[in-house]
């Protein structure tokens, strides 16, 4: 096994970001808040866009999907996560999560369980139309009942690390 | 960081890289707002190491799931392979979700600091920020080249938990000591 080297790098991020003038916290996150709100539009049509293709092609009713590649649906879901902020507090993002563990669980453990893929959509659903009406309570409530059908009928995740 | 904090971004060079355009676009509006002038856009991993590999970065948001090429590996060949005047910067990974299968090469790429998606303003900026203060060394060894994957006098990030019994609460410094006096440390 080589050496283990050890030591200090001069930051220019540091020496530039740390240094004299620039803008309050408080300022740079009103100005991004603003921003944020600029896109908050498009970024619910995207969802909206995301959500009508997981029921066309995963759906109970979708005829064909046991044909789709599996792989798509996490790839969906995950878009849906990066958008989320176009429905604040509505916790969709929290079961977009969910969708794509059971995806990646389920590809690794090579199962298809179509009945925990249509709790997940039915739960997409949900909070799409009335997630931002529920209490956090009510939103835990209905998120944990995800982590439950995962873990029943896939198996549990591994822990990941907090970095 | 508090809201009478001030940062000043405006000759920081930033480099963005998302294969989403639509997410790119929510990043840079983001990152425009804090007072960033200076922002190079990558559509793709491939495209992130080229310019890389022609210009000097001052901090790299990257995302983590990207077709061909994630932002893992890229983040791995930029601790080892890239030119030496990009291959120190700090970086900060974002992801919505983390695969089973990709969470040692997420521990082991020498990234700074993972941020969840969706992302939050606040919650970007004060990761900038904590990263802005990181003094962390470098570890460079045949298994592992990137920042110190142990939070020294730093704490962990904010608003997070250590990972340790005795670690203090979110926001408080650890006390003074250095790791290399614990028995058995990895490097």
């Amino acid at each position: 096994m080589g050496a283990v080297k050890k030591f200090k790098v001069k930051s220019r991020l540091a020496t530039l970001a740390l240094g004299h003038g620039g803008v309050s916290v408080r300022d740079a996150l009103k100005a991004a808040d603003a921003a944020i709100d600029n896109v908050r539009g498009d970024c619910l049509t995207t969802v909206d866009a995301r959500l009508a293709e997981i029921d066309r092609r995963f759906s109970a009713t979708a005829p064909g999907r046991n044909r789709e590649p599996f792989g798509d649906l996490y790839d969906l879901s995950s878009n849906i996560i990066d958008l989320a902020m176009g429905l604040p507090n509505s916790g969709i993002e929290h079961a977009a999560r969910a969708l794509c563990d059971l995806v990646d669980l389920s590809l690794e453990r090579d199962l298809r369980d179509w009945e925990a893929v249509d709790v997940h959509i039915e739960t997409l659903r949900l909070l799409r139309a009335q997630g931002q009406a529920f209490s956090p309570a009510q939103r835990d409530a209905v998120l944990g009942g995800l982590k439950k059908v995962t873990m029943k009928r896939v198996g549990e995740p591994g822990a990941l690390p907090t970095l | 960081m508090l809201d009478s904090d001030k940062l000043n971004l405006e000759r920081v060079r930033f480099l963005l890289v998302d294969d989403n355009p639509q997410a790119l676009n929510i990043t840079t509006q983001v990152v425009t707002g804090y007072g960033v002038r200076k922002i190079t856009k990558c559509g793709s991993a491939r495209e992130a190491r080229t310019a890389i590999s022609n210009m000097t970065f001052d901090f790299i948001l990257t995302d983590a799931q990207m077709p061909e090429e994630d932002g893992y590996s890229l983040v791995s060949w930029l601790r080892r392979e890239a030119p030496e005047q990009n291959r120190f910067v700090p970086v900060i990974i974002v992801t919505g979700h983390t695969r089973q299968g990709q969470v040692m090469q997420a521990r082991d790429c020498g990234v700074h600091a993972i941020v969840a998606k969706p992302l939050t303003p606040r919650v970007l900026l004060e990761r900038i920020y904590w990263v802005a203060h990181d003094d962390r060394k470098f570890i460079e060894c045949d298994t592992y080249v990137g920042p110190d994957r142990r939070f020294h006098s730093l704490g962990p990030p904010m608003g997070m938990h250590g990972r340790r019994n005795d670690d203090p609460p979110p926001g408080v410094p650890m006390p003074e000591e250095t790791h290399d006096a614990q028995p058995g440390a990895d490097p």
